[in-house]
């Protein structure tokens, strides 16, 4: 019996726990039609193998036709659901884990534009920054009816064979009767702590009297909104003690902040270059002060922040919830004494900003999260050893090298600088970024424990490679910065790069004209705006950086506004003319009749990467398949057998921005499923 | 003015070396080789004083084989001009070969200030600054965390036991470069691209009027060891069985 903290059971009332690893409730927005389906179930099972303790499933999973999903969730108020859950249920079980479920009401957190186009409720008319929904004000007959949704719910999950379920309150109808902000309703749910409470513990009455005693109930909730006003530490604790005393709830799950924002939600779920672990203790204290079961999570991305937290007692259960997105095995490798081949979550929050614009979860550096039906965490070995030749060792490159290195083939990557990363350590220049070079660094551990062979300080040319005598040839060799975009002045103007690398110095007074809308704009203007200098952001777009998105945004937002930057949306940069050290900037406007000249002394362009093809297309007339990949074969997942040159002496393949810019889950998928299958 | 920086092909900082098998020395096949990290910080140093306008143009040397022109290439990445590249095929120089040659060059170059790494991270010799300082009969600033350049002299603060040393050197001079001197820059790709265009000239010991016996290797190998692998530890209940084995099982107290 191992003595790690970690892989202790847990006995939470009847329910024994194989370790205190979890998984806390998230929303991937995998459902299909609202239920939880096959991709649903993989991705699960998945991480039931990898042998965590416990995964809590469905973020926020609906019991009321009035809390329409604002992305893809669960739609736990119709009886439908039940089949389903049974499967998702004994999938997991199967494999020896717990499996819990979240049930919420979001309240005014959604929009009334969905669904069966019903009023958003709430307690009081006050609207959401995040969702921008205008409430109705809650009714004697709404309460009761979502009350009785509730206990329908926890009724249905109970039949589908969960362990257990546990209810939002933090940004959710339940904690917006708790919080003095968003409650303007006089008795019996508005007004005291008390009263305020009313709601909470009605819902659980309704719901221990239809599913028992036994079932698990727990309360995932904040305990301090950390906002003027709101719910005060203080009441969260004297929460937690009512939750405690009234016998109702098995467990709490304790979060701390408030979530109606961006900046908030991102304090309640930091990302990359923010703190780790910061509500832990908080979390701590409340089992302290309560006696009951804890669990918590927020970024707690590695084995030795959860083992303390486990071992000092802070909570029972400790959650690594994104950190499982990234890797599925975590507690098996634990095991197995293999902690260092984890597979490092960076906390560039991919999988969470993509959900909140309406797209699934993704990881940013492990493709096959989410694609269980499809991709291989553990990638097979090949039938036949073939040798590799992959030209570039940014992160396309070093996944196509990992997964042939997997495959059990020959590789040797060829590597212009003396480093590997390509744009990924380019990115991690950014002390906020930083932590991005974990996808680099990982790789590079695992192409060596794999037996890879690198050549740094290499310019490949054709030559070089084909010396090598390849079977395959993979060009993953990225791109240059693209800022031939003007109709006249391009030579006046430097790129993101020449920032970022710190290879320009700042100016004064400067221009970023972002056309990309990626992280590589904001890098720069931070990087400016810290040395004092004016900074202006241009984006021809109708927000600027698009591609960073929410929660990525807020960091750049904290420092930039801080700043005084100025955001200007909807002009485009026409031209630069250079006048003495004046760049003079003619500035247009996709809707038209705009002309504006103004004046900066650097001008910055962030408009992608040009692809770095020149090695490729020397290739490309040798090869058996002339550079062509079947995008049926590719999609299918079956091995490239295109033959357009029987003559050729190779495969070849272009992967990443060696093709087009995108973006280092684009090159890493690229690379998984090409390689996967040679 | 002219900068000259010497810089050397050593196995990565990152590589955990391995002997080889019969103790000649250390196995380099399939080894990461990189710049020496305070030859890194020496070009970092002479690219400043460039980008500052006090110098006019960074040439770099380097001595080995036909491959330490990547590690030219690096430095030319990070922004010096051109570079020279003495061939002396899979020779083994040692300090004071290096030094000649590095003499040659500077007499044939006439820089105002030669920078090299205070040592590298190979052998650790640190000789060949003080060595190319000697044969040029040039003041030497070694172990500099601070270089200040202005027409005629420079300033170095020496980073030395117990504290800090400031030194003034009348130009020409050599410097060596210690850690803390600077933090050297990132080389992206676009500065890799420039580089690949930028001259290297190829010379010989020959050519630069040094004949075998200048360069020949005056030390013999005669053994080349790993350190000894480390003892799995111990876990003590007490702290008297921890004095106890300290003073009986370790002999240090």
């Amino acid at each position: 019996m191992s003595n790690d903290p970690l892989l202790q059971p847990y006995q939470l009332k009847h329910l024994t726990l194989r370790n205190r690893i979890i998984m806390t409730s998230h929303e991937p927005a995998y459902p299909e039609e609202g239920m939880p389906k096959g991709r649903y179930i993989a991705y699960h099972a998945e991480r039931a193998k990898g042998g965590v303790a416990m995964t809590m499933t469905a973020g926020s999973a609906a019991v009321s036709k009035d809390s329409p999903p604002v992305f893809n969730n669960l739609l736990v108020y119709k009886d439908e659901v039940v089949p389903y859950i049974k499967d998702l249920t004994d999938a997991v079980h199967e494999h020896g884990a717990a499996i819990m479920i979240q049930l919420t009401h979001l309240g005014r957190r959604t929009r009334w534009d969905k669904a069966h186009w019903l009023p958003v409720v709430s307690p009081s008319h006050n609207r959401e920054a995040a969702h921008r929904a205008f409430p109705k004000k809650l009714e004697d007959w709404d309460i009761e009816r979502i009350i009785k949704d509730y206990a329908d719910a926890a009724e249905r999950m109970q039949a589908g064979g969960m362990d257990g379920i546990e209810l939002q309150a933090y940004g959710h109808l339940m904690d917006q009767f708790w919080s003095p902000l968003t409650n303007d309703l006089d008795g019996p749910y508005g007004g005291s702590l008390d009263n305020r409470l009313q709601f909470a513990f009605d819902v659980l009455s309704a719901i221990r009297q239809r599913v028992g005693n036994e079932f698990i109930v727990g309360m995932r909730y904040t305990g301090d909104e950390m906002m003027d006003r709101g719910l005060s530490p203080e009441e969260g604790f004297e929460i937690s003690r009512r939750l405690t005393e009234s016998g109702m709830v098995d467990f709490l799950n304790v979060v701390r902040g408030h979530i109606d924002t961006d900046p908030g939600l991102t304090d309640v779920i930091p990302i990359q270059g923010m703190a780790n672990s910061p509500h832990l203790d908080f979390a701590g204290d409340i089992r302290a002060a309560t006696g009951m079961p804890v669990f918590h999570a927020a970024k707690i991305p590695d084995v030795a922040t959860a083992r303390h937290a486990v071992a000092s007692g802070k909570v029972d259960l400790v959650g690594m919830t994104r950190a499982h997105l990234t890797d599925p095995h975590i507690v098996r490798k634990i095991i197995e004494k293999r902690e260092e081949q984890i597979r490092p979550c960076v906390g560039a929050n991919y999988c969470l900003d993509r959900i909140y614009q309406g797209g699934e979860a993704l990881c940013l550096h492990n493709a096959a999260s989410g694609r269980e039906q499809t991709m291989p965490h553990d990638i097979p070995k090949a039938t036949t050893k073939k040798k590799f030749v992959i030209v570039g060792a940014g992160p396309a490159g070093l996944e196509a090298a990992r997964v042939a290195g997997e495959r059990g083939h020959e590789v040797v990557v060829l590597e212009a600088a003396n480093v590997p990363g390509g744009q990924v350590r380019l990115t991690a220049q950014s002390e906020r970024r930083k932590e991005m070079i974990s996808i680099i660094d990982w790789r590079m551990a695992e192409c060596e424990r794999l037996g890879v062979q690198f050549k740094f300080n290499t310019w490949a040319e054709a030559d070089d490679v084909e010396a090598e005598n390849p079977d395959v040839v993979i060009i993953a060799t990225g791109g240059l910065p693209h800022t031939d975009v003007l109709s006249r002045g391009n030579e006046h103007v430097i790129s993101t790069w020449d920032i970022i690398s710190g290879d320009v110095k700042p100016g004064k007074n400067v221009l970023v004209f972002d056309d990309a809308g990626d992280h590589a704009g904001l890098q720069a203007a931070e990087i400016i705006a810290k040395t004092g200098a004016k900074v202006e952001i241009m984006t021809p777009d109708r927000a600027f950086a698009p591609e960073v998105m929410a929660m990525n945004l807020v960091p750049y937002m904290r420092t930039l506004q801080a700043l005084d930057t100025t955001f200007t949306v909807t002009y485009r940069l026409d031209a630069v003319e250079k006048d003495g050290a004046t760049l003079k900037a003619h500035i247009g406007s996709d809707y038209g009749g705009i002309n504006q000249v103004r004046e900066y002394d650097q001008i910055i362009v962030n408009h992608g990467v040009i692809p770095l093809d020149d090695i490729y297309f020397e290739l490309k007339p040798h090869s058996i398949n002339l550079g062509e990949m079947s995008h049926d074969q590719l999609i299918n997942g079956s091995a490239q057998s295109v033959v357009r040159n029987p003559d050729g002496r190779y495969q070849l393949f272009r992967i990443g921005d060696a093709v087009a810019t995108r973006n280092t889950h684009a090159a890493i998928y690229d690379a998984l499923r090409l390689v996967k299958d040679l | 003015m002219k900068v000259l920086v010497a810089v050397k092909r050593v196995v990565d900082y990152n590589v955990k070396v391995r002997v080889k098998n019969d103790g000649s020395g250390v196995d380099l096949t399939n080894v990461k080789m990189s710049i020496n990290p305070f030859d890194e910080i020496a070009v970092e140093e002479a690219v400043r004083l460039k980008e500052a306008g006090k110098v006019d143009e960074v040439v770099l040397v380097s001595i080995g084989s036909a491959k330490s022109e990547e590690t030219l290439r690096t430095g030319l990445a990070m922004g010096a001009d051109r570079g020279i590249l003495v061939n002396t095929d899979d020779l083994a120089v040692e300090p004071l070969a290096v030094a000649k040659i590095l003499q040659k060059v500077t007499e044939k170059e006439q820089p105002s200030l030669v920078i090299l790494g205070k040592q590298a991270i190979d052998d650790d010799c640190n000789q060949t600054g003080q060595m190319l300082s000697a044969l040029m009969n040039w003041p030497q600033g070694t172990f500099a965390s601070e270089v200040a350049l202005d027409d005629t002299q420079v300033t170095v603060t020496r980073e030395v036991d117990g504290g800090l040393q400031t030194v003034k050197l009348s130009l020409p001079a050599v410097v060596t470069t210690d850690l803390r001197l600077n933090e050297p820059r990132f080389a992206s790709l676009p500065n890799i691209m420039k580089a690949k265009k930028k001259p290297v000239d190829k010379l010989t010991p020959a050519e630069l009027g040094l004949g075998e016996g200048d360069i020949k290797p005056r030390l013999e190998i005669v053994q080349t060891q790993e350190p000894a692998k480390r003892q799995a530890g111990i876990k003590v209940v007490t702290v008297a069985e921890l004095v106890d084995k300290l003073k009986n099982e370790a002999g240090v107290l």
